[in-house]
């Protein structure tokens, strides 16, 4: 069967994007792949760990669980796109000094999940920020470093 | 001490947070690159009759099929050589790889799978150990007495992979001096490790015929000498790239999909990459062993532990991969961190019809704490003794020895370990609530050292690298970073270390058996002290000075009294170049060195639901035997994530089986732990410089998840008096107990 | 998964008409957090997608004195933190707000949820509960289904091939009433193994339970109403033993399965514990007082 291909324009961290798709690519492969942004990991493909945690349009999503045509138009903020060059954003700053990563795999998302958070509740208690990071599991640091790290960078902010 | 003992951030930690590192499927080239695709078995157990894959092979896309016609006929195994990669004349698991594709993309890949078709005759199957070993059992593999096998694997028989007995003592004479013998039976099931990236490979062959693999693993030379194996190839002829390893918790260490990319990438003459999908990772990829437990132990009725008698019944997989690593951390840890006089352990490995099983995060630790802690709990219950004081009545001390453990134990702290764990929770002052109980279990663990080398270079500037081919799962590679810069008197931002690939590194050991800090630490630490050495000889002849009036102190060397007269390290290794012993440079090496005991306490406090059975962590408390803690906070985050995989293993995890396939290889119905199911863990270390080990470290990544399924067991038992003695504690198995009991009265 | 299109109309019409056009083909589309994970394992292959979402009549919660609508593409998260269904429709909010992860609230939609028509679904039982019915839009007209009906079996529907859902209406709740969300799972973030909604209106003095409905997920083919249940209360001022005897009662009426996640009679006995607890809340909230 021929393959069709759509046309989509998508703004990732700022930058424009005009490509041609193939309306079954997931949003993720696309971002890896195609735009080589491969901090958005991928940890089970089916919206249960939310290792492939975006910003899309201001909400927290699982890029995994979205095709890319669904993108077309949309604004899209991934791992890449919240420090600029040197200048760490707090969360980053905060998980490096709590030990908050430690393989480092679900860092990219679990970032993103508490970005969420922070960028709706700048002061979060600790049972916000663990509902909030409750579709991101981490293997390595059982969470609480976690939580002291995005509470820390909420004081920061 | 100025940099060892500090809490430092990871020296990748920036490349993690920022999402630059790259992990197994990020690595991208200049070339194209394939996306190849395994076949795996729909059957557990089946004679192949007939593969074709010439449809495959037509399909436009495909660059390249491989099947076991396409490797050299090499069978293959680290204790058992009965492995061959691709199948052709049985399989026996779920998923046994029978061929692989590349093609230009993953739809492609996987409209070839599909095309290739394979005759099978489906045998019986058995996904259970005990089942497995029974007389007349269609056996697994029908010529294992021929294969060759390391002169370690003991009673080879029928579907046996391995029967050893191992005793100290004579426990019969044991059991008559007893006043009460205990008899219980456990069992543990498959769990997997499941960190957050799954299997990941690319895979290059170039025009001379040399591979290069960039993988994450825990064991880089490992891979790097399976896949030589495989493809009967020189060493030098096969490169690993280490990439950053998204966890791996014993489950990265043997090869699963890299010779399918290399044989790919040969064929095709491209850059081949395979990545597992949760659902293969799950099915195929070394999960721990099912483990069948017995014990039988006898007691004064003052504690005394007199004798003890252990049966353990693995499961291996369909191939014994790593699963003798198993047993022989069994052997070691079965009667518990104990002074037991009388004990006999039979071990008993057999094949099964599924994955082959291997270690994971303290391989059979968590297992045997969970029966013999549980047992120990009961006996203190039965002679109405506090666990605790029944526990330090037992517990080991310096020169004791246990099964296996290779001599008078040194450094041993267990009683100290367990009372600081009961001080931290309060075990004294409790108060008894209903539907509330309070659980302490000990973890035994023992770290040793494996051959092991790295090198330190001190550049021109100052700074030093450190040459090595080590893993970082835990942190090591920060904790040697910290190592250096205690010796040469730098901070670690002066200290540059990565892992190195197998081209360049030196020989270094595994990441596993938490001994990769105590190996690879020394190698370095005394690598950095011969570079020190160096530094001050150039340093002595420049400042007319002798070397024995040298220090080496604040990124400078200078003769002792008169700070002024010396030099910048920087000078030093600008010297060092027109000195004439040339540039200041060591590798060192370290063979094996002997075990020593790293104990775990936890005290836990539960509260179990009397409608529903399901169990809330209230508090948990661990104390850890860490020798000395280099880096205190990568330690506090081992122990920390450990507790919380154990919680897991206790009350959530397992891999369930039917008709010999997983049914649940998914997060949805694999249920580890979130955020809102941990607990906080309080963390206690005990900290005692260690005999052997850089600056008295111990082992950290693994001990502190053995004691948990116990703690909670016996916390369980403590609030609603009911012995769930089979694992994991679900919510359904405690419901069902409660109402037995209320039954019975 | 080769040679898919994809279609996101503006308009419900066009969507219909997308559907008439490709027939079988065709799969339609919301959030596509159920309906991606079909398609990548896949239980469904179409030739063409028809994503809602771009639809403006789909999307939103409107309110009037005869009650609530909520379009079918109005998101998990958007229902879950509307303030006017946490305090109107609570056990609404509550059974969204047990949908996955933040993450999938953000993409999953109420039709989605429910016409993926799993039994497990947890606002299916909330919205029976609380007496809601389906508009479903077709080529010619519009018609209303009681969402009781609305679900045929697992992964069944009563959707016809060229039908969308449009809205789903909850009649306003009378004086005096409340009611309960309750769910069992194996961990916090999980599918429930059962789930357990409660509505129920007290007379306007005392506390004769005036109507009642107790809706149970995850334990039959399709979300079930326990009428049986809702009759033993039906009338009367329960008190414990009355409230325990409603709950043997839903007990016995459900058809639970074994599975992966939990046995049969596990579910029965979760179905017990649940429906009791939820009749003891909805009591206390609908009396104002315990």
């Amino acid at each position: 069967m021929a393959r069709r291909t759509k046309r989509i324009r998508v703004t990732v961290n700022g930058e424009r994007y005009e490509k041609e798709v193939s309306p079954s690519k997931s949003l993720l492969d696309f971002l890896r792949m195609d735009l080589n942004l491969t901090g958005t990991k991928e940890g089970c493909g089916e919206g249960e760990c939310g290792a492939c945690s975006i910003i899309m349009n201001g909400k927290l999503v699982d890029s995994c669980l979205i095709l890319t045509v669904e993108a077309d138009g949309q604004k899209i903020q991934t791992i890449e796109g919240i420090s600029r060059h040197d200048r760490l954003h707090p969360l980053q700053k905060a998980f490096a000094e709590k030990g908050a990563a430690q393989c480092g795999y679900c860092t990219p998302g679990m970032i993103m999940a508490a970005k969420y958070l922070l960028d709706h509740n700048p002061s979060p208690t600790a049972e916000q920020v663990l509902k909030a990071i409750a579709g991101n599991l981490c293997r390595c640091t059982g969470y609480g470093s976690i939580v002291d790290a995005v509470l820390s960078a909420a004081k920061e902010r | 001490m100025k940099v060892v003992g500090q809490g430092l951030p990871r020296v990748e930690i920036l490349e993690k947070v920022t999402g630059e590192s790259v992990f197994g499927a990020d690595v991208r080239l200049a070339a194209p690159i394939l996306i190849g695709k395994i076949l795996g078995s729909p059957h557990a157990h089946a004679r192949i009759k007939s593969i074709d894959a010439r449809k495959a092979e037509r399909l436009p896309g495909v660059k390249a099929v491989v099947t076991a016609q396409d490797l050299p006929p090499v069978k293959y195994g680290r204790f058992v050589r009965d492995e061959e990669y691709f199948a052709h004349k049985k399989v026996r698991l779920v998923g046994d790889k029978i061929a692989a594709v590349a093609a230009i993309d993953e739809e492609t890949a996987e409209e070839a799978i599909k095309l290739i078709k394979v005759e099978y005759e489906v045998l019986p199957h058995f996904t259970d150990g005990v089942e497995a070993m029974r007389e007349g059992a269609a056996l697994i593999h029908e010529e294992y007495d021929q294969y060759q096998a390391l002169s370690m694997v003991e009673g080879r028989k029928g579907n046996i992979c391995y029967h050893k007995q191992t005793v100290q003592g004579d426990t019969n004479r044991g059991f008559q001096e007893a006043e009460r013998i205990f008899e219980h039976s456990f069992y543990a099931p498959m769990v997997h490790q499941t960190y957050i990236e799954p299997h990941a490979v690319l895979a290059r062959v170039d025009a001379s015929g040399k591979a290069t693999v960039w993988v994450p693993t825990q064991a880089q030379f490992f891979i790097r000498a399976s896949i030589a194996e495989i493809f009967q190839l020189p060493l030098i002829k096969v490169r690993v790239i280490p990439t950053e390893i998204g966890g791996g918790f014993g489950g990265k260490m043997l090869p699963t999909i890299e010779p399918a990319a290399v044989a790919l990438a040969r064929k095709s003459g491209m850059a081949v990459q395979i990545v597992m999908s949760r659902a293969e990772d799950f099915q195929v990829a070394n999960p721990r062993t099912p483990c069948h437990l017995r014990y039988k132990t006898g007691v004064k009725l003052d504690g005394t532990i007199m004798a003890r008698e252990v049966e353990l019944v693995f499961g291996t997989g369909a191939y014994c991969g790593n699963g003798l690593v198993i047993c022989q951390r069994a052997e070691m840890l079965a009667s518990g961190p104990y002074r037991i006089p009388n004990v006999k352990i039979d071990l008993f490995c057999a094949y099964t019809n599924h994955a082959n099983c291997g270690p994971y995060r303290a391989p059979s630790g968590p297992q045997i704490s969970f029966a013999s802690e549980s047992q120990i709990d009961i006996i203190a219950r039965e002679l109405n003794l506090d666990p605790v004081e029944m526990r330090l009545k037992n517990a080991i001390e310096e020169g004791d020895t246990t099964p296996a453990c290779g001599g008078p134990l040194k450094s041993v702290h267990a009683k100290e370990t367990l009372l600081k764990a009961a001080e931290a929770a309060g075990w004294k002052e409790r108060r008894r609530e209903k539907n509330r109980g309070r659980g302490i279990a000990l973890g035994y663990w023992l770290v040793g050292g494996m051959a092991s080398s790295a090198g330190v270079k001190l550049n021109e500037d100052g700074t030093a690298t450190v040459m090595t081919g080590v893993i970082d799962l835990s942190g090591t590679v920060t904790s040697l970073g910290q190592i250096v810069a205690e010796v040469l008197g730098v901070e670690l931002d002066d200290v540059h270390v990565r892992t190195a690939d197998s081209d360049f590194a030196p020989h270094s050991t595994i990441s596993a058996g938490s001994q990769a800090l105590r190996s690879m630490g020394s190698a370095t630490k005394w690598a950095a002290e011969e570079v020190k050495k160096q530094i001050m000889e150039v340093a002595a002849d420049k400042l007319e000075a002798e070397v024995s009036d040298l220090v080496v102190e604040g990124k400078r060397v200078y003769v002792k009294g008169s700070p002024e007269r010396g030099l910048s390290l920087g000078q030093v290794g600008q010297l060092s170049l027109t000195h004439k012993r040339g540039p200041i440079v060591s590798i060192q090496s370290v063979s094996i060195f002997p075990n020593q005991p790293a104990i775990s306490a936890h005290v836990t406090d539960v509260e179990v639901n009397p409608e529903t059975g399901a169990v809330k962590v209230l508090r948990y408390v661990a104390a850890q035997d860490v020798g000395t803690a280099i880096n205190p906070l990568s330690v506090m985050g081992q122990v920390q994530g450990a507790v919380i995989q154990g919680l897991g293993q206790a009350l959530t995890e397992e891999c369930i089986f039917q008709n010999g396939r997983m049914i649940n290889p998914t997060f949805l119905d694999y249920k580890i732990f979130s955020s809102l199911d941990a607990p906080r863990v309080e963390v206690h270390l005990v900290e005692h410089a260690a005999e052997d080990g850089p600056f008295g470290a111990k082992g950290i990544g693994e001990p502190s998840i053995i004691p948990v399924p116990a703690a909670v067991a016996n916390a369980v038992y403590d609030a609603v008096g009911v012995r769930i003695s089979d694992l994991p504690l679900t919510a359904e198995k405690i419901l069902m107990a409660i109402q037995e009991k209320n039954k019975s009265g | 998964m080769k040679g898919i299109d994809y279609f996101a109309p503006p308009r419900l019409e066009e969507a219909v008409s997308l559907l008439r056009r490709y027939g079988k083909k065709a799969a339609l589309m919301a959030g596509g957090t159920d309906f991606l994970l079909r398609l990548e394992r896949g239980l469904v292959q179409p030739g063409v997608i028809v994503d809602l979402k771009k639809i403006r009549d789909l999307r939103g919660i409107k309110s009037n004195r005869a009650g609530l609508k909520i379009g079918a593409a109005t998101l998990m998260d958007e229902i879950a933190s509307s303030h006017l269904i946490q305090t109107r429709y609570g056990i609404l909010a509550k059974g969204a707000a047990a949908v996955g992860s933040i993450q999938t609230r953000n993409r999953a939609t109420l039709g989605g949820n429910l016409c993926n028509a799993s039994p497990a679904a947890d606002t299916a039982s909330p919205l029976i509960a609380l007496g809601g019915r389906a508009r479903i839009a077709g080529a010619k007209r519009v018609r209303e289904v009681p969402l009781e009906e609305f679900f045929l079996g697992p992964g069944k529907s009563c959707l016809q091939p060229n039908e969308i859902l449009k809205e789903i209406f909850i009649p306003s709740p009378v004086q005096r009433s409340a009611g309960s969300f309750q769910r069992c799972t194996r961990t916090a973030m999980d599918i429930a193994l059962v789930n357990c909604a409660v509505f129920l209106s007290l007379a306007s003095k005392g506390g004769v339970v005036q109507d009642i409905r107790i809706v149970l997920g995850a334990v039959a083919p399709t979300p079930v109403r326990v009428q049986a249940a809702e009759d033993v209360l039906r009338g009367k001022n329960p008190d414990e033993k009355t409230i325990e005897e409603a709950a043997d009662c839903a007990a016995a009426g459900v058809r639970p399965i074994d599975d992966v996640r939990s046995s049969a009679s596990y579910r029965r006995a979760m179905v017990r514990v649940l429906t009791k607890r939820a009749i003891e809340e909805a009591l206390r909230e609908a009396g104002g007082e315990a």
